[in-house]
């Protein structure tokens, strides 16, 4: 659906950085595509935002946002 | 009285009784949502 | 007697290296800090409208998680209060949101009374509103421990582990076995020094023994100091990290105390 607000696991609030997070990996995926070199992968950018643990990393890693198909039913 | 609305023209509805069926009068469909209640609802953040 | 032999404490995380202790006691701290160090959090939300596609559950469900400024000093805790639970500015901090425009709604855009209580990170998406949709509410916070609650938990991932102490004979140790022991080392701790092995960051190792494993047997020994402890946690920002580990400690205190005053 949304990104929650926090991580399961552990508490720390990884929803700040999620808008960050998808930026800078479509950032990546383009330069990919392009067969240019990317600045960052998304390893460091995971890094860089300061999400260190797995149990945090996966909460970014593995969303799907689905709000969109939801919208039309309030 | 609740109010309904017509799940694809999204125009309010008043169903009475005397209305055959339940169908919208301006696009025929046959799907309807319960309007919110204007009241304040409260809720815990559990 | 504990000591605490260095402390890395920044604003949102820290890291201490506490001695002459036992686990038990670090434990027990721990433990103060996860479930009754008070925090501010939102409880109560009272929906005006809701047209957004997420639940009004599910918003105050969000908004709850939204780690809050607070202030110790100024608030108490609802049922101490002496407004008899109805809600006062010493107890209660109130917030008001309302959107009609299409877009993301932030965890900034919660409007608070005073600027003093405003959220300290502004860019947490609560819900996306499309056309036509809005979202208007008021929300209530107050103190809560983390037993009541994971919301009013401040401290994130505390932990604790032992010292790590590695002993090394040199003289079961050559060339190759040096080599495979620093490959295998996970965290990368071991190098070489003058034909030596020798650890250059001792608090990075995790006891997982792997060297020990790839040299002959009593090359490395490696075990942890069960009376040192290198503590880590972090907090959600609602509470630095030094007062969280302080108001932890005078919690303990006092229930010791009060445990002292029962037995007479």
């Amino acid at each position: 659906m949304i990104i929650p607000v926090r991580c399961f696991s552990c508490g720390k609030v990884i929803g700040s950085v999620y808008e960050e997070f998808k930026r800078r990996c479509e950032e990546y995926k383009k330069a990919i595509e392009s067969g240019e070199k990317p600045k960052e992968t998304p390893k460091e950018i995971l890094d860089d935002l300061g999400i260190t643990r797995y149990c945090c990393r996966r909460m970014l890693l593995s969303h799907v946002d689905l709000l969109k198909d939801a919208a039309p039913y309030e | 009285m609740v109010n309904y609305k017509c799940g694809i023209c999204k125009k309010t509805i008043d169903l009475n009784v005397e209305s055959i069926g339940l169908q919208c009068p301006y696009c025929g469909s046959k799907i309807f949502y319960k309007e919110r209640p204007p009241i304040a609802k409260r809720v815990k953040a559990r | 007697m504990v000591k605490i032999e260095s402390a890395d404490i920044k604003e949102r995380e820290a890291r201490l290296v506490i001695s002459d202790t036992s686990p038990y006691f670090v434990n027990a701290l721990r433990r103060a800090m996860l479930r009754e160090v008070p925090k501010l959090a939102i409880e109560d939300v009272i929906f005006y409208e809701n047209s957004s596609p997420l639940f009004d559950e599910i918003i105050a469900h969000r908004l709850g998680m939204i780690p809050l400024p607070t202030d110790l000093d100024v608030l108490v805790p609802r049922e101490e209060c002496t407004c008899n639970g109805e809600g006062c500015p010493n107890c209660t901090v109130r917030y008001t949101l309302s959107r009609e425009e299409p877009g993301m709604v932030y965890s900034g855009d919660l409007q608070p009374e005073n600027e003093k209580w405003r959220v300290i990170d502004p860019n947490i998406p609560i819900v996306e509103l499309f056309e036509g949709q809005k979202l208007i509410l008021e929300a209530e916070a107050i103190l809560g421990k983390g037993k009541d609650h994971a919301k009013w938990q401040a401290v994130v991932a505390p932990g604790y582990k032992y010292y790590p102490i590695i002993e090394i004979n040199q003289d079961k140790l050559d060339e190759d076995s040096i080599k495979k022991a620093i490959e295998i080392c996970p965290k990368k701790i071991l190098e070489e020094k003058e034909g030596k092995l020798v650890v250059k960051d001792i608090e990075k190792c995790t006891l997982c023994k792997s060297c020990v494993e790839v040299v002959e047997e009593g090359a490395i020994q490696v075990r942890g100091d069960e009376t040192k402890f290198i503590f880590t946690y972090e907090t959600d920002g609602s509470l630095d990290a030094k007062t969280l580990i302080i108001k932890a400690a005078e919690i303990l205190e006092n229930k010791f105390k009060e445990l002292e005053k029962l037995i007479g």
